[in-house]
């Protein structure tokens, strides 16, 4: 398992060596991928603490203050929505390919998909889980470019056949150097562009059970491409990597929390 | 004497000397009128029957679109519109009250201060009450039977009922084996590859759920088992129905009190000032029933109407339906109600022991024009009473779903259920029929307007979470920004893992005191309120057209902002339904008169050329051209007279007799246009007069040539013809 999750830094240092204008093969590419989720694996439990924020041309905003857990070892995610007042108590369970909305001013529970929008925002369950991108998607280098300061790779990544995901195909421009993500853009099937997101602020805290550091966006800046008026920021403003409660990704303690 | 002087005067004394010779020669003028009349009988005959057929439509087809219009505007003013709608001047889009034609509502904002208005329109003399509305679309999910059976079992074992648990539990055993059992068919029904690579493979997901030690341990941990239960097994449900509703959110007092078309079928009204939900008892038969129930009242309405199944494909596709979908219906059966309909199944249809329920329920459905009626009762007494014969029943819960007009996310509300109600008349009516009605609470919470309150919590949040405003432009230059930190080391000591969120009670839960609560006046009259329906003590045209001025002017006098606009504007479509009736009923009346017209033209110029020789000798015995055409059109006016009265009496006769037993609707949309059941058309002289008026000027219209060809007739062309 440890030569496992070594091998993406060899890989890593391999594509350091070559020369920066040098195409990217399908096998580097997808190893660059790897170490962008190796980058914010976690292996344990994971505690955040979110701000969320629609903004629509012609709309009252949708504003959030919540908190997310995770344990990607067993693929549980739930995301409770603490502000406003009116919201408080609200959230998300996932379990395994179940994503649950629980509303607690009626005390019910409701199955969503996949593409769900948080809280009616254009963020969805991906954007709060762990990034899962090499298992999900296979890479081809696109190309080279520029953001602002920093030189990033372009892989397009397409869904590997059999796997059920949001978007068949996406576009990430990963930072030379830090191998961070930095831009995201999501496609349909079809190809039409539907969201592109910025990472400009990149976190990194230590892991107790990974017994190495974790890489999360601070910063999520997700601008809707269908409505393009229509913006999402997201905020990570604490991550707690120490172990939860083991009965913490059910039913009976989201609904314990607001009774 | 003197000879007259000036123009005027020798026209008037020209005038004078006609008119006396017009009577001296009238004896004269009508016998050779009806001399004519009877000797050219086929003649008479066909421009007669045209003018008799030309009136007697023209007063038929007024007076039934007077019917028609008067009823409508009852039936619209006295359920829903009132006699005048407001809503905010100014608004985005105009008010229609069922819609725009996509089937959305018009954005039209808020009424600004409804007391106010309220108390300013009072102050007319002629308005009675003025009612808050606010009209919007919701969604309810009816989840599919396993999850709705899941949902019940949770609430049970929350709530520490270990009796309704116990029975929840075996009935849920069932359903999962009924489903289990019919997973061999799936192929046939559902994508597998995709269901599996959706939710995992149902065989695998069911392997823990057939184990006999599953149930039988399940008190011991209700909510891991139920974890199991809805994370794994409540997926393989695929039945989810969406119900849309449209519902009308108002102070429901107020509006029995105004609308006397409105009227609880079933169940009792919702209590004054309290939350809740009456359904459309039409909505309610249509999407809360069950399916199978459902499609046998409609196969009775089609064979009540005079169809057989023989001769109805719908009802002969409803029937199949019912047979492949006994597998649903016996999944609501708990095991002894499966037993108990089985035996009772046995004994109606004469089925053998080895028969199972399934079998037999397979072959009650399985109806033809021979056994409908016995075995449609048989449903009624032996499987209905043992269904959940409607999936929301009276004094259930129901969560609306709305889009927030000001966010556009989705709100929910539950409200409890009362019962269902009616407007008399329009209860059958898809397009005028389909609104539900709610509290005005619940509707500004499912409206979901931001009060300056929540705006300052936003801004809180906002400022705590140090957010700058980038826009899609600024976006890239996130990453050139001088002094942008994109890597920092992360907080060392982290927070203390959480027991818990303490969230403490969530704000405005929607509890029963909630429910309970009896809202005042002032609570129910103080917030958003999206149009009103003004009605009016005096609501004749004419008072109608003269309030609505008065309104107009106080409106804008005061300041009100609003807009006001009478019923038929407000209904949109539906009330432009009368006038494009009315339109067509214009036109209709217009080809027929002007074929009319070609025809007795023709009919008259025909007759007139046959008779050059006898008009010739008549002005070659000294009458004059005058004469002449006193005779031609003495004519028309016998024929006029003759017909279009007897088409004016036969439709006069049938105007009485339709008015007395009325004409039946036979579709849905006659009964929406008839606003019920039958129409009544009631006879207006004014409309005989004019139907009357319209058959004399089209049959003068059509002798002008006539005339004038007979005016030219010389006693010498008369000859020449002769000879």
């Amino acid at each position: 398992m440890k030569r496992l999750r070594t091998l993406p830094w060899v890989l890593l240092f391999t594509l350091a060596a070559r020369p920066a204008l040098a195409g990217l093969s399908a096998a580097e590419a997808l190893a660059l991928v790897r170490v962008v989720d190796e980058r914010q694996r976690n292996s344990g439990d994971w505690k955040g603490q979110f701000f969320l924020q629609q903004q629509e041309k012609g709309k009252n905003d949708l504003v959030y203050d919540g908190v997310y857990f995770r344990r990607d070892a067993d693929d549980r995610l739930m995301i409770v929505f603490v502000q406003p007042r009116s919201e408080r108590g609200k959230g998300y369970l996932r379990i395994s390919k179940n994503l649950w909305f629980y509303d607690a001013r009626i005390g019910k529970w409701e199955r969503r998909t996949e593409r769900e929008r948080i809280g009616g925002t254009d963020s969805n369950r991906q954007d709060f889980d762990e990034s899962r991108l090499a298992e999900e998607y296979l890479a081809r280098h696109s190309g080279d470019a520029t953001l602002g300061r920093y030189r990033a790779y372009v892989l397009e990544l397409r869904a590997r056949p059999g796997v059920d995901v949001a978007y068949p195909t996406l576009k990430l421009w990963i930072d030379q150097q830090s191998r961070n993500v930095l831009k995201r853009q999501e496609f349909a099937a079809s190809g039409k562009l539907l969201r592109t997101s910025y990472y400009p602020h990149w976190v990194k805290v230590q892991s107790p059970s990974k017994g190495g550091e974790v890489w999360y966006p601070r910063e999520l800046r997700i601008f809707d491409e269908l409505e393009p008026a229509n913006r999402t920021t997201m905020v990570v403003r604490e991550v707690d990597l120490r172990p939860l409660p083991a009965n913490i990704f059910t039913k009976a303690w989201l609904e314990a929390q607001s009774r | 004497m003197s000879a007259p002087r000036g123009r005027w005067g020798r026209l008037g004394a020209l005038l004078s000397a006609e008119g006396s010779l017009l009577w001296q020669t009238l004896p004269v003028v009508a016998r050779i009128s009806l001399r004519n009349l009877r000797l050219h009988r086929l003649r008479t005959l066909l421009v007669g029957s045209i003018l008799l057929l030309g009136t007697l439509l023209l007063l038929s087809g007024s007076c039934l679109f007077e019917a028609v219009d008067q009823a409508m505007e009852r039936t619209l003013v006295n359920s829903v519109a009132g006699h005048i709608q407001l809503y905010r001047a100014g608004a985005k889009e105009s008010f229609q009250l069922f819609g725009n034609m996509d089937g959305s509502m018009p954005d039209v904002g808020v009424i600004e201060n409804f007391p106010a208005l309220r108390r300013a329109l009072l102050q007319l003399d002629n308005v009675a009450t003025v009612v808050p509305m606010g009209i919007d679309i919701a969604v309810s999910s009816t989840e599919n039977l396993l999850e709705r059976q899941l949902a019940a079992l949770r609430a049970a074992v929350r709530s520490g009922d270990l009796a309704r648990q116990r029975a929840l539990a075996q009935h849920l055993q069932r359903v999962i084996a009924v489903f289990d059992r019919s997973l061999s068919n799936a192929e046939a029904l559902i994508d597998v590859a995709r269901y599996k690579r959706e939710y995992g493979d149902p065989d695998l997901a069911l392997a823990r759920v057939r184990r006999p030690d599953f149930w039988s341990r399940f008190e011991a941990d209700p909510y891991d088992a139920l974890e199991y239960l809805e994370n794994e097994v409540g997926p393989l449900g695929l039945d989810q129905d969406l119900i849309w509703l449209r519902y009308l959110g108002t102070d429901t007092a107020l509006f029995r009190q105004t609308f006397d078309r409105f009227e609880v079928v079933d169940g009792t009204m919702i209590p004054p000032g309290q939350r809740g939900f009456l359904f459309n008892k039409r909505v309610y038969e249509e999407q809360v029933k069950n399916k199978t129930a459902r499609r046998l009242d409609l196969i009775k309405e089609k064979l009540d109407e005079g169809l057989t199944i023989a001769r109805c494909p719908d009802c002969q596709s409803w029937i199949r339906l019912n047979v492949n979908q006994t597998g649903s219906l016996l999944m609501q059966l708990d095991p002894l109600a499966a037993e108990a309909v089985g035996a009772a199944l046995r004994r109606e249809l004469g089925g053998g022991k080895q028969q199972s329920t399934a079998q037999l329920l397979r072959e009650l459905l399985a109806m033809d024009d021979q056994n409908f009626a016995a075995r449609h009762a048989l449903f009624y007494r032996v499987v209905a009473p043992r269904l959940e014969l409607y999936s929301i029943k009276f004094g259930d819960e129901l969560v609306l779903t709305a889009f927030a007009r000001g966010s556009g996310y989705t709100r929910k509300v539950p409200v409890k259920v009362y019962g269902t109600f009616r407007f008399r008349s329009l209860d059958r009516s898809p397009l005028a029929g389909g609104f539900n009605l709610v509290d005005l609470m619940s509707f500004r919470e499912l409206y979901g307007y931001l009060t300056p309150e929540r705006r300052r919590e936003q801004e809180t949040l906002r400022r705590r979470a140090g957010v700058k405003a980038v826009t899609r432009a600024q976006a890239e230059a996130l990453f050139a920004a001088p002094g942008e930190v994109v890597e920092e080391q992360g907080r060392g000591a982290a927070p203390a893992a959480p027991a818990g969120l303490d969230l403490g009670p969530s704000t405005g839960r929607y509890d029963a005191a909630l429910q309970r609560r009896v809202y005042s006046q002032s609570e129910l009259d103080h917030g958003v309120v999206v149009n009103a329906a003004v009605m009016l003590k005096d609501g004749s045209r004419a008072a109608q057209r003269r309030t609505l001025e008065q309104l107009r002017t106080l409106n804008r006098r005061l300041g009100l902002g609003v807009a006001a606009i009478g019923w038929r504007e407000a209904s949109g479509v539906v009330g432009q339904l009368v006038d494009v009736i009315r339109y067509a009923l214009y036109g209709a009346m217009l080809v027929i008169f002007l074929v009319a017209l070609i025809i007795v033209n023709n009919a008259l110029l025909l007759a007139t050329l046959e008779r050059t020789r006898e008009i010739g000798t008549l002005r070659a015995i000294g009458a004059q051209r005058s004469f002449v055409l006193r005779m031609i059109v003495a004519e028309t006016v016998v024929m006029v007279a003759v017909f279009g009265g007897c088409g004016a009496a036969l439709g006069s006769a049938a105007l009485l007799w339709l008015g007395h037993h009325g004409i039946p609707a036979t579709t849905d949309f006659f009964h929406f246009l008839f606003s019920g059941p039958r129409l009544y058309p009631a006879l207006a002289w004014s409309q005989v007069a004019l139907a009357l008026a319209s058959c004399a000027l089209v049959a003068l219209i059509a002798t002008l040539s006539p005339a004038r060809l007979a005016l030219r007739v010389t006693p010498r062309e008369a000859m020449a013809e002769g000879d």
